[in-house]
């Protein structure tokens, strides 16, 4: 039996929630892992960041279903969405530089490395492009939906590299981490390319499908954190 | 009676310790790249004593992955199953 729209959007809100303290709190677990001066400190710091910031903004949105005076301002709401695209994208980039800064390579060619990485940055422009357009291309900049889509494209720019390096940790405990934090944001592609193309489907089953993208995009990233945690036992 | 560790070389033990971490491709690539470096050596040919300095070697990239903590760890285990 399918939901009502409203208590559809409540628990969807709900689960979406829990996913972001989970995640949000086992980042900062992960980072206190880390000693001052270890290079994905900083990463595992700006992931716990993110996602706590992204609990805060669903969570008063939650809130505001039961009790309306919880909405946060839009101001303060958009400059939660700007400092979680930040955090996760900054997270990101740094663990990229971390794994350059060791020196090692991927067991690919470093043409094929290059055009895969050049592929995956054209499919996050792609993707993250039309919201960076229309954000421009207002009377008034929207620089929420700039921000937010920059950081969109970032961190889709970044797969590639992920990956690369988690197949080349293959067999390896950390291969988890680098692989689950890639899941998350091919996740976050296909959540983004579902919102931009709504395809018409039943009634509730296009939100439906948007929220378990986007739960499960969350989710890879807790997967990631824990992964983090087993190879540091 | 040969124990396993002694029937292994050197480089073999650092290889498939850090093979539970890196995976034995990076493993094996990582203790490779050192070896050049801290010997000038092929990695086969790495003796029991140079192994506290392919150790050091590998530190700045065991403390990235893993944090200073585990990559210390893992460093003392390699140590203990060498006898150093």
């Amino acid at each position: 039996m399918a939901l009502d729209p409203d208590t559809a959007a409540r628990y969807h809100r709900l689960v979406l929630v829990i996913s972001l303290i989970a995640t949000g709190i086992s980042g900062f677990i992960t980072a206190s892992k880390f000693s001052t001066g270890d290079r994905l400190l900083k990463s595992w710091v700006l992931i716990g960041l993110g996602y706590a910031i992204s609990a805060l903004r669903h969570g008063t949105r939650l809130a505001a279903y039961f009790y309306p005076a919880a909405a946060l301002p839009p101001t303060v709401g958009n400059v939660l969405v700007i400092a979680q695209n930040i955090a996760i994208a900054l997270a990101l980039l740094l663990f990229v530089l971390a794994w350059r800064a060791t020196g090692l390579t991927a067991p690919v060619s470093r043409r094929a490395q290059i055009t895969s990485t050049i592929l995956g940055i054209a499919v996050a422009v792609i993707v993250g492009g039309f919201p960076l357009f229309k954000a421009l291309s207002g009377a008034e900049p929207n620089v929420t939906l700039l921000v937010s889509t920059a950081g969109d494209i970032v961190g889709l720019s970044l797969i590639v590299p992920l990956a690369l390096s988690a197949f080349a940790m293959r067999g390896g405990l950390l291969m988890h981490t680098w692989i689950y934090l890639a899941a998350s944001e091919v996740a976050w592609l296909m959540y983004d390319v579902w919102w931009a193309l709504q395809p018409p489907v039943a009634t509730n089953v296009g939100p439906s499908i948007l929220e378990a993208l986007r739960v499960s995009a969350v989710l890879f990233a807790f997967i990631a954190t824990v992964a983090q945690r087993r190879a540091m036992r | 009676m040969q124990t396993e560790t002694q029937s292994k070389s050197p480089a073999e033990v650092v290889r498939e310790k850090l093979a539970q971490y890196l995976g034995p491709f990076t493993a094996r690539n990582a203790v490779q790249m050192v070896a050049k470096q801290t010997a000038g050596l092929d990695v086969d040919r790495i003796t029991r004593a140079q192994i506290p300095a392919v150790l050091e070697a590998l530190g700045p990239t065991l403390r990235t992955l893993l944090g200073r903590a585990t990559a210390e760890k893992v460093a003392d285990e390699i140590r203990k199953e060498l006898a150093l």
